[in-house]
């Protein structure tokens, strides 16, 4: 059983009873303090004890209003029998709950747009190792072949504009649409030429055009009155161009990250807000110029310029 | 593959290249007429001499010519067709008006394991004979997985057929001495190089990526527009190499197929290749009678060199024009 | 028709670069030994007729001997290729050894009794020789040197020589083969 009671303003609590009955074990209490402006959210743990049964935890964080429900499962190890256990993080329900942040944290306006330019740094990552491989000579059909040379592609480091547009469906997720042109190298590393040094070729240029659609979340996390971390995640449409224009090939990416936005200005949900804002990223990136056909994973990094509308 | 590159220039020097390149169109002009080397006429017939070879027989060569016939025929991007027309006592040699592979007791030809040879009737232009002789001072053998100390004759005929239908040597492959001072191929990439695997050995009854692209650009069978062409120049010192030996591979699909130089500009063209990016090396032919390539004197006085670059054949065109230079050794 | 038939033989020849033979590859040492005459010459003449039984055709080469390098004092000698143009039938065997006039090469012939001698091993008989645009020397690509291993193109160590040095790396195959008579022509099942 759990019991919550909402919170009361301008005190806003939050309790939480769980009583954890095993036979023949004892009863365990629990307690939770729900955050309380101006005062930070306090957390509390239950635990289930039931000697000689294990211990189960239970962590719950209430969010604070408009005050929303705190959801808590907990469930106690009970011999013989084992029963499941679960616990979840309220934060995670989102969409329509909020959670419960420190009421001076920045965050957008809710239904507005933001604008952002920024400079993405792309790590460099490979695209396949190939060798030239000859028939071997020998008795019968299948000699073993000889290598004439191998080489090993990467796709280069490369830093590129981007432009972002961002949608604010609460204070705290947004939805936005990214795009940029970055014109990474394909070097090539050759070896194993018995005629020829190793060496390393600069490449062909490409011409990568992407279109990215993708969320963010903002942690409620109190880091000061300006900074406000985030998480992400998206997809993206990728375009590559060999050089020359004279071949073209598509993939997508899927990526997964956070980073931080310092609100300059704004950020209290009423006016414009202006920002800095900086990324980082994994990146999973499927087809493409690939010759080995496997996806491939890179880093990236931004650091950007955001204005809310 | 010279020959598959003189189509090629030749489309590629028709569609607006420099009016300083001379027009190469495939086969030769004589009298002002231009003079084809393909088959203009499918199925191509041929017929078997009934002399015995050394160690296989008249029919042991009419089922390995079969199965060569049908792996060139079986080219997915080429348009051939054999026909056998029968037995005959004719030499595979000469001038008879047929097209006749056999056996024939050559001794004072104690180096050449097997020749090709075309008559071409200059009034019509068309290929009038073809003949295709095994020298039977070797032992060949047609045992499904070779024999040891014998040369295996489905391989030698695939090559030979591929002569016989217009194709030249490929020069991809690499070679070693022996002890002896005599030579031996290491690998190859193409049925079409000019030294056979040794005695035992039945890869070369398969063809490889370089033999597909040369005879699908000699008989194209249609769609034309899945392949793309490299095209570039070889330099050094700012001047043409003829005679450089260019192969481009294929890092996804690993295919090797390779092309020369033909001029003294030093342009070539490497056709029929599958869409996508290339890594590009150039080297002299300087391990073997160049002769055997080209009828003058080549340039082989330079390093094994990379395009700095990989480049693109496109799907049913022409890359641009790639310069790669080369360094004197 | 005879310097058409050379230019068909040269066009066709680059259009179908190789031989269209499998031949059995000699080493330098086989190549010079097996050889009646080594010359260094030009091409003064290339003549296509019937061969005696008049079943094929083939050029008769004639060059004018520059320097001699093995065999007899001479000023000139003809052997033959396979292949040329009599009246409307051109005969070609594509990778068969093709001259025009005035061209330059150390040539290695081998005797056939009364006929014209042919070049021995088809086009391993032939080392062209070229003008070295910068010096004005005439060069020659060297054979590859004895020694197991793989034969490594490009090897710096393997540049275009001089016709004199050529002419030493002869005369040391020469020398070779009088110190070691026995020495076969070897068994290598190789070219086609």
């Amino acid at each position: 059983m759990s019991h919550a009671i909402q919170g009361d303003p301008p005190t806003r609590l939050a309790q939480l009873a769980l009583v954890c009955n095993d036979p023949p074990t004892r009863l365990t209490q629990l307690a939770l303090v729900c955050n309380d402006p101006p005062t930070r959210l306090t957390q509390s743990a239950l635990v289930c004890n039931d000697p000689p049964t294990r211990l189960a935890q239970l962590a719950l964080v209430c969010n604070d209003p408009p005050t929303r429900l705190a959801q808590l499962a907990l469930v106690c190890n009970d011999p013989p029998t084992r029963l499941a256990q679960l616990a979840l993080m309220c934060v995670v329900i989102v969409a329509t709950s909020g959670v419960a942040t420190a009421q001076d944290a920045p965050s957008l306006r809710p239904h507005r747009f933001t604008i952002g330019g920024a400079i993405v740094w792309s790590g460099a990552y490979d695209i396949g190792e190939a060798t030239a491989q000859l028939r071997g000579n020998g008795p019968g059909a299948s000699a073993p072949p000889v290598t004439l040379f191998t080489s090993d592609s990467r796709v280069t480091s490369v830093a590129s504009p981007e432009l972002r547009i961002g949608f604010a469906m609460t204070r705290h997720f947004a939805l936005e649409f990214a795009t940029s042109v970055t014109q990474p190298h394909i070097g090539v590393a050759i070896a194993g030429d018995a005629e020829a040094p190793s060496q390393q070729l600069p490449g062909e240029k490409l011409e990568q055009y992407l279109f990215e659609g993708g969320a963010t979340w903002q942690l409620p996390v109190g880091l000061g009155a300006k900074l406000a971390p985030f998480i992400a995640g998206g997809v993206t449409f990728l375009r590559q161009l060999h050089e020359d224009r004279t071949l073209a090939e598509t993939g997508q990416i899927y990526h997964a990250g956070g980073g931080a936005r310092y609100f300059l200005r704004g950020g209290q949900g009423i006016g414009h807000a202006v920002g800095l804002r900086g990324d980082a990223r994994v990146n999973f990136r499927r087809h493409g110029i690939d010759f080995e056909n496997t996806m491939r994973t890179y880093s990236t990094f931004s650091l950007s310029l955001f204005v809310g509308l | 593959m010279t020959r598959r590159v003189a189509l090629t220039v030749a489309l590629v020097l028709t569609l607006g290249s420099s009016s300083s390149l001379a027009y190469l169109k495939l086969g030769a002009i004589l009298n002002g007429r231009v003079i084809d080397a393909t088959w203009k006429q499918q199925p191509i017939g041929y017929f078997i001499s009934d002399r015995p070879g050394n160690g296989v027989s008249a029919m042991d060569l009419l089922a390995a010519s079969q199965r060569a016939t049908a792996t060139w025929s079986g080219v997915e991007s080429a348009t051939l067709r054999f026909a056998f027309q029968g037995m005959t006592s004719a030499p595979a040699e000469g001038i008879d008006g047929k097209t006749t592979f056999g056996f024939i007791d050559r001794p004072d030809l104690d180096r050449v394991l097997a020749a090709t040879s075309f008559l071409i009737d200059t009034t019509t232009g068309e290929i009038a004979e073809a003949d295709i002789f095994f020298n039977s001072k070797f032992a060949f053998s047609v045992a499904p997985n070779g024999q040891a100390d014998r040369v295996d004759l489905e391989s030698v005929a695939l090559h030979e057929l591929g002569h016989l239908l217009g194709l030249g040597h490929s020069a991809i492959g690499e070679t070693e001495r022996s002890s002896n001072g005599s030579r031996r191929v290491i690998g190859s990439g193409s049925v079409m190089f000019p030294i056979a695997m040794t005695a035992g050995a039945t890869a070369d009854r398969v063809l490889q990526a370089d033999d597909i692209a040369g005879i699908s650009d000699l008989y194209p069978a249609p769609p034309t527009l899945d392949t793309g062409g490299i095209v570039g120049r070889v330099t050094k010192n700012g001047q043409g190499v003829m005679g450089a030996h260019v192969v481009a591979f294929n890092p996804e699909t690993g295919v090797l197929i390779g092309n020369f130089t033909l001029n003294a500009a030093g342009d070539f063209v490497i056709a029929r290749l599958p869409p996508g990016p290339y890594v590009l090396r150039v080297e002299p032919i300087d391990d073997a009678e160049p002769d055997s390539f080209f009828p003058s004197a080549i340039d082989t006085d330079f390093r094994v060199t990379y395009a700095p670059r990989m480049v693109v054949a496109p799907h049913g065109g022409s890359s641009p024009q790639v310069e790669i230079r080369v360094q004197p050794k | 028709m005879r310097r058409n038939a050379s230019i068909v033989m040269i066009c066709l020849c680059l259009a179908i670069p190789g031989y269209a033979t499998s031949v059995i590859p000699l080493s330098f040492e086989q190549l010079v030994n097996e050889s009646e005459s080594v010359v260094f010459g030009r091409v003064s003449d290339v003549r296509a007729q019937w061969t005696d039984d008049r079943r094929f055709i083939e050029s008769v080469v004639t060059i004018e001997i520059l320097r001699g390098m093995k065999g007899g004092a001479r000023e000139s000698i003809a052997f033959t290729v396979p292949g040329g143009q009599v009246g409307r039938y051109l005969n070609v065997i594509p990778g068969a050894p093709s001259f025009v006039a005035g061209d330059l090469a150390v040539f290695f012939l081998t005797a056939r009794g009364a006929r014209l001698p042919i070049t021995t091993g088809l086009t391993q008989g032939i080392y062209r020789v070229r003008r070295d645009a910068a010096s004005g020397e005439m060069l020659v690509v060297p054979p590859v040197a004895e020694g197991a291993g793989r034969i490594v193109r490009g090897d710096l160590r393997r540049k275009p020589v001089s016709l004199v040095t050529f002419e030493g790396s002869v005369r040391a195959a020469l020398r070779l083969a009088q110190v070691r008579p026995e020495r076969g022509r070897g068994t290598v099942a190789g070219a086609r």
